[in-house]
C-alpha cells in the first residue's frame, strides 16, 4: 500500500462521514446505530489519514531526502488540515456527546482533503524540502498553526450553525426552532462552543502560527517580523480574534455578533492560509 | 486629578479606543500586502502609473509598516494598552488579594452555585469536620467565626484573573525588544566571491560601511543538490581571522543555520555564479601546478610548461549556474589544440605529446551573506515566552471560589450553604460543584 492510496481513500472516508453526518441531521439523533456508524467512519477516515501521512514520511525516509516532514506543500497541508478539523471535531463530539456538529464540520475536512487529492494545480509528488524548509521549527510551526486553522474553521461551522439555527427560530417563532433545527444544541450552546473554540485556536495559532513563526524566520532570514503578506495576513487575522475575543469579554458580546466575528475570522485565516500564495507575493510560497 | 487630565485618561484606557485601533491596524495593514514594499520608484512607476506613484510616495505607502503614521498608529496602539492596564490591573489586583471572608450572607445568597443541607454537629464541631473534608478534596480552606457562625472560604487559580494582563505586557515587551533592536542594533549584508576576505558589511538602506573587527573570507560557496536535481543545500564555507581567537576559524553557514560571532548573525541569502572560472592545472609527472582565474574567451598561459588554455564556451542553465564548458588547451608542440567538454567541478586529463596534465575547473560564485546585530531579540523573545505563559494561564486556569457558611438551627444542629462560582469554564465548575455538594450529603461524618 503507498500512502497515495491511503489518502486518496481518505477522502472517501470524509465524504461517507459527511453525508452520514447529515444523515443524521435529517433523520434525528434517536437512530443509534446510525450514530456509532457516522463516528466509527469518522475514526476510521482519520486513521486512515493517519497512516497514510506517516506512510508518506517513511517513504520521503526511504527515498533519502535526509531530514522531511510531511507538511511542505500545498497538498500536503490541506491533508493535514483536514486531519486536525476531524481530530478536533471527534474532541469535541466526545466532549460534548452532540452528533449534529457533525453535519456542520465534517464536511470542511471533506472538502480539504478533496480539494488536496483533486486539484490539478498541486504537485502531489513527494519531492525533498527545499534549504529554507529544513529546520525543527517546520514541525512546530505548521503543526500548531494547523491546529489553530482546523479551530477557527470548526468555529466558523458552528456560526453557520447559529445562524441559520437563530433565523429559523425567528421565522417561526418557535423558542427552539422547527425540524432538524429543534434537534440542534440550544442557542446558548452554540455560542459557548463558538467562543470556547475560537480562544483555544487563537492559542495555538498565537504561539505556533506568530510565535514559533517569527523564531524561525529569525533563524532563517535573521529576522523576526519582516511585514511579508503572509506574515501580516496572520497578522490580520490574529487582530480579528482578539478583537473578538475582546468584546466577548469586555462589551458582553454573543450571540449573532459572536457569530459573523466567526464567519469574517475565518475568511482572514482562509486568506492567511491560502489566499496570499496564490495571488501575494512573498517568502511564503510553499503553502 | 483634573477633569481634563481624566478625560484623556478614560479616553486612553477605553476598550472602544483598543478596538478602534485593533480593527484600523487590521485594515490598514492590508494595503502594504497587496502594494509591494520597499521597491525603486520606477517599480510604482510602471505599475501605477506617475500619478499614483507619486501619491504613494508622498503618502509613505512603499514602505508603510515604517511610515510616521503607522508608527503613530502602534504608538497609540501602546499607550492603550499601557494605560488600560494601569486603569484595570489594581481591580484585578483587588481581585487576587480579596478577603473572600468578609463577603455577606447577602452576597452568598446571590451565588450562582448554592447548595443547602444540614449537619448533624454544632457549629464548631461542624466547621471542623467540612474543613477537613474539603482539603481531602484539594480545597484548603480559610475560617472566620461570625457572631452567627462559621465561614469558610477556598479558591483555587485566583491569580489567573492576571494572566490577561501578562498577555498584554508581553505585547509591550515584545515592542520594547523592536525598539531597542531597531535604535541600537543594524541589519547589513555582505556580497562577495569566493575567495576573497571583506572586513567590513554594508548597512541595509543606508549601504554605509560598518567594520566588522574581523576578517571574513569565502573559501568556498556550494550548491548541493538532491539526486533528482533539486537544491538540497546551500552553503558557504568561511574563515574568520580574528585577533580575538587564538586560531582562525573554519565554519561555514548554511540557511537555517546562521554563524554568530561576535554579536553578530551571518545568515545564508543569496548566491550569484559568475562569470570567471578557477582553474587548476597539474602536470601529471613533474606535480607542477597553476592557479588561474579566468573569464570565459580569455586564453591564459603558463610560462614555466609552455602551455596555454581557456574556456571557449559554457552552456548555462537559467540561473547562471554552467553545467558544461568547452575547452581549449595547446602546448607548444606540433600537435592540434585539444578541445573536449567537461562538466563544473570536475577534473580531466588532457593527453599531450610530451606530457599529461589534470585538469580541474570550477566556475566562481559570489555568495550573500544577511548581517543582522540585534540586542533586542532577547528582549522580543522574552516577550513571547510572556505571551505563552499568559495566553495558558488565561486560557487554561480558572479563578473558583467555595464558600460554606455554617450557621446553627434551632435543634443545636447545623445548617450548611454551599455556594460558589468560577470566572470561566462554567459548566465544568458546575459539575464539579454539585459533585462535591453530592458527596458532602452522602458522607456519613455530618449525615443526619
Amino acid at each position: 500500500m503507498e500512502s497515495a492510496q491511503l489518502l486518496n481513500l481518505t477522502t472517501f472516508g470524509y465524504l461517507a462521514s459527511s453525508m452520514l453526518y447529515v444523515a443524521i441531521l435529517i433523520f434525528g439523533t434517536k437512530n443509534r446505530t446510525l450514530g456509532l456508524t457516522a463516528t466509527l467512519v469518522t475514526m476510521g477516515a482519520l486513521l486512515l489519514s493517519t497512516m497514510g501521512i506517516l506512510l508518506r514520511w517513511y517513504e520521503a525516509f526511504q527515498l533519502g531526502f535526509g531530514y522531511y516532514a510531511p507538511f511542505s506543500n500545498m497538498y500536503e497541508s490541506l491533508v493535514f488540515f483536514a486531519w486536525c478539523i476531524a481530530l478536533t471535531y471527534l474532541v469535541l463530539e466526545y466532549i460534548y456527546k452532540n452528533q449534529t456538529l457533525g453535519a456542520f464540520i465534517m464536511p470542511f475536512a471533506f472538502l480539504s482533503q478533496a480539494f488536496a487529492e483533486y486539484w490539478p494545480q498541486w504537485n502531489q509528488d513527494l519531492r525533498p524540502l527545499l534549504p529554507a524548509l529544513q529546520s525543527n521549527w517546520l514541525i512546530a510551526h505548521v503543526i500548531a498553526s494547523f491546529v489553530g486553522y482546523a479551530a477557527f474553521a470548526i468555529a466558523f461551522g458552528m456560526a453557520l450553525m447559529y445562524l441559520l439555527k437563530a433565523r429559523n427560530i425567528e421565522k417561526s417563532g418557535r423558542p427552539e426552532g422547527t425540524s432538524f433545527f429543534a434537534a440542534l444544541p440550544g442557542l446558548k450552546v452554540i455560542d459557548e462552543v463558538i467562543y470556547k473554540v475560537i480562544f483555544f485556536g487563537f492559542v495555538w495559532f498565537t504561539v505556533g502560527g506568530l510565535i514559533f513563526g517569527a523564531i524561525w524566520a529569525n533563524s532563517a532570514w535573521g529576522t523576526y517580523w519582516s511585514w511579508d503578506p503572509k506574515e501580516t495576513w496572520s497578522l490580520i487575522t490574529w487582530f480579528v480574534y482578539a478583537a473578538t475575543l475582546h468584546v466577548r469579554y469586555t462589551r458582553g458580546w454573543s450571540g449573532k455578533k459572536i457569530a459573523w466575528l466567526a464567519v469574517l475570522g475565518f475568511a482572514s485565516t482562509v486568506f492567511t492560509y491560502y489566499g496570499v500564495n496564490f495571488l501575494l507575493s512573498g517568502l511564503h510560497s510553499y503553502g | 486629578m483634573t477633569k481634563e487630565q481624566n478625560q484623556v485618561w478614560r479616553f486612553f484606557a477605553s476598550v472602544k479606543l483598543a478596538l478602534t485601533v485593533i480593527f484600523m491596524l487590521a485594515v490598514i495593514s492590508i494595503i502594504g500586502t497587496i502594494i509591494p514594499q520597499g521597491k525603486q520608484p520606477a517599480f510604482y512607476i510602471q505599475e501605477y502609473g506617475a500619478d499614483l506613484a507619486r501619491l504613494f510616495q508622498v503618502l509613505d505607502i512603499t514602505n508603510m509598516y515604517s511610515s510616521w503614521w503607522f508608527i503613530t498608529l502602534l504608538i497609540i496602539f501602546s499607550a492603550n494598552l499601557i494605560i488600560c492596564s494601569i486603569d484595570r490591573l489594581p481591580n484585578a489586583w483587588r481581585m487576587v488579594r480579596l478577603d473572600n471572608l468578609e463577603t455577606t450572607p447577602e452576597r452568598l445568597q446571590k451565588m450562582p452555585l448554592k447548595a443547602e443541607m444540614k449537619v448533624a454537629a454544632d457549629v464548631p464541631d461542624a466547621a471542623e469536620k467540612i474543613s477537613r473534608l474539603l482539603a481531602a478534596g484539594g480545597w484548603k480552606a480559610a475560617r472566620r467565626d461570625q457572631r452567627d457562625g462559621v465561614l469558610l472560604f477556598a479558591q483555587k487559580g485566583a491569580w489567573s484573573r492576571l494572566g490577561a494582563y501578562m498577555v498584554h505586557i508581553s505585547i509591550l515587551t515584545i515592542f520594547a525588544g523592536a525598539l531597542v533592536g531597531a535604535v541600537f542594533g543594524y541589519k547589513a549584508s555582505i556580497f562577495f566571491p569566493e575567495g576573497e576576505t571583506v572586513s567590513h558589511v554594508f548597512e541595509r538602506g543606508t549601504a554605509r560601511p560598518i567594520p566588522l573587527g574581523f576578517e571574513l573570507h569565502c573559501e568556498n560557496f556550494e550548491i548541493v543538490y538532491y539526486p533528482n536535481g533539486m537544491v538540497r543545500e546551500y552553503r558557504s564555507d568561511l574563515v574568520i581571522t580574528d585577533p580575538e581567537l587564538p586560531e582562525p576559524w573554519r565554519t561555514s553557514v548554511r540557511v537555517n543555520h546562521p554563524l554568530k560571532h561576535r554579536g553578530l548573525t551571518f545568515y545564508q541569502s543569496s548566491y550569484e555564479p559568475m562569470s570567471e572560472f578557477m582553474i587548476n592545472v597539474r602536470n601529471s609527472e613533474t606535480g607542477r601546478e597553476r592557479y588561474a582565474l579566468v573569464p570565459p574567451g580569455r586564453q591564459v598561459s603558463w610560462g614555466e610548461e609552455d602551455v596555454s588554455f581557456g574556456v571557449m564556451n559554457t552552456m548555462t542553465d537559467r540561473m547562471g549556474r554552467v553545467h558544461e564548458l568547452q575547452i581549449w588547451f595547446a602546448d607548444s608542440s606540433e600537435a592540434e589544440p585539444s578541445v573536449f567538454n567537461m562538466r563544473d567541478k570536475q577534473t580531466v586529463t588532457v593527453q599531450r605529446p610530451g606530457n599529461n596534465y589534470s585538469f580541474y575547473i570550477q566556475q566562481r560564485y559570489a555568495t550573500g551573506l544577511q548581517v543582522a546585530n540585534d540586542p533586542g531579540v532577547w528582549i522580543v523573545y522574552l516577550g513571547f515566552a510572556l505571551m505563552c505563559l499568559g495566553l495558558y494561564i488565561t486560557f487554561m486556569i480558572t479563578h473558583r471560589r467555595l464558600w460554606v457558611h455554617l450557621t446553627p438551627d434551632d435543634r443545636g444542629q447545623t445548617r450548611l450553604l454551599l455556594c460558589g462560582g468560577s470566572n470561566r469554564n462554567k459548566a465544568a465548575f458546575d459539575k464539579r460543584f454539585t459533585e462535591l455538594a453530592e458527596r458532602l450529603r452522602q458522607n456519613q461524618a455530618i449525615k443526619q
